[in-house]
């Protein structure tokens, strides 16, 4: 049993590193008695990004919260972030006639800065807790112009591992 | 066998985290945003001093109408009133009031029509007076028998310059 325990154990004390020093070889005829060994690792980026769940746009509501796209955890290399794309065609399809729509917009503000959303928005996050708040905007025109019924729209966020500049 | 698999469970358990960790592929994920348009909105009313025909209480009652219809509402003041104010949905809309009759524009919310009425004001009545006055004010019409009355004294003194030239034509004549 002990046998097996050692030889289990050594398995994965092998499995586990992943650094290998190669030994340089020095002896007496050789000139110079130093050597350079370099010792490397690597460490794989690693994120953690929220997107908004499911909303629910009250009726003649001017302004929803749509919550925010937020890094939650990174661990990235320099110079590198994580992207956020948008997209979405910005109408709310009636579930009925799918000729009858609601336009909407979108509003990110990342920071102090606030800019609607257009086809392909895309904003990068580079530090945890980076991120874009979103809203829901719909005229009082265009809600007053909707005919009766359900409507819907799925946004698509794009996450992307990408260089920061 | 016990200690192999409680050996083997914590290197499963040390591997797996390290796995999930990883994220260079870009990843997509879609989030829904729904909405409902109801299919009728509701008018409340508030008509404290008349009635608005179809709709039964005067104060707080209220109708379901179609979404986007256009409702014609009859104003009726009740007896010693008339409508002073129409409001709805918080505008004045008394100058579109027509004949006591009031139409909504497309119904896009839920609305509150309100009435507001005022007494009619009561003119005094003039009790006549026991001497008539001879001069009209010079603002008032002419009545009926003053005008028969400068008819008569015109043709009286035609009638007697009329006489006094037959005479004066009678005299030449008898000389």
């Amino acid at each position: 049993m002990k046998k097996i325990i050692a030889l289990l154990s050594a398995a994965a004390m092998l499995s586990a590193a992943s650094a290998t020093a190669f030994a340089a070889e020095i002896n007496e005829s050789t000139d110079s008695k130093q050597a350079d060994v370099t010792i490397s690792t690597s460490v794989a980026p690693a994120y953690t990004v929220s997107i908004p769940v499911n909303a629910n746009v009250a009726f003649n509501a001017a302004e929803t919260d749509f919550g925010s796209v937020s890094l939650e955890s990174a661990r990235l290399a320099p110079n590198k972030a994580v992207e956020v794309t948008i997209t979405s065609d910005f109408d709310l399809n009636n579930s009925a006639d799918n000729t009858a729509v609601i336009p909407y917009t979108l509003k990110a503000t990342k920071g102090t800065a606030t800019e609607t959303v257009g086809t392909g928005y895309s904003a990068k996050l580079q530090n945890t807790g980076d991120k874009v708040a979103l809203t829901i905007n719909i005229a009082q025109a265009d809600w007053d112009a909707a005919a009766a019924g359900d409507y819907s729209d799925t946004v698509t966020f794009n996450i992307a591992y990408v260089d920061a500049v | 066998m016990k200690k192999i698999t409680i050996l083997l469970l914590a290197v499963l358990i040390f591997y797996v985290p390290c796995m999930t960790a990883y994220a260079e592929t870009p990843e997509q994920k879609g989030a829904t945003i729904s909405a409902a348009v109801p299919a009728t909105h509701v008018i409340t009313f508030i008509s404290s001093g008349g009635r608005i025909e179809d709709v039964d209480s005067t104060v707080g009652g209220h109708k379901e109408y179609g979404r986007r219809s256009e409702q014609p509402f009859h104003i009726i003041p009740d007896d010693g009133k008339e409508i002073d104010k129409v409001l709805y949905g918080g505008e004045d809309v008394t100058s579109k009031v027509k004949d006591g009759y009031f139409t909504t524009p497309p119904l896009v919310a839920d609305m509150v029509f309100e009435v507001i009425y005022r007494d009619i004001p009561v003119e005094p009545v003039s009790e006549p007076s026991e001497t008539p006055s001879v001069h009209q004010p010079s603002d008032s019409p002419a009545k009926t028998g003053d005008t028969e009355q400068a008819a008569v004294l015109i043709i009286a003194v035609l009638l007697m310059v009329f006489s006094a030239a037959l005479i004066m034509k009678c005299k030449n004549i008898a000389n």
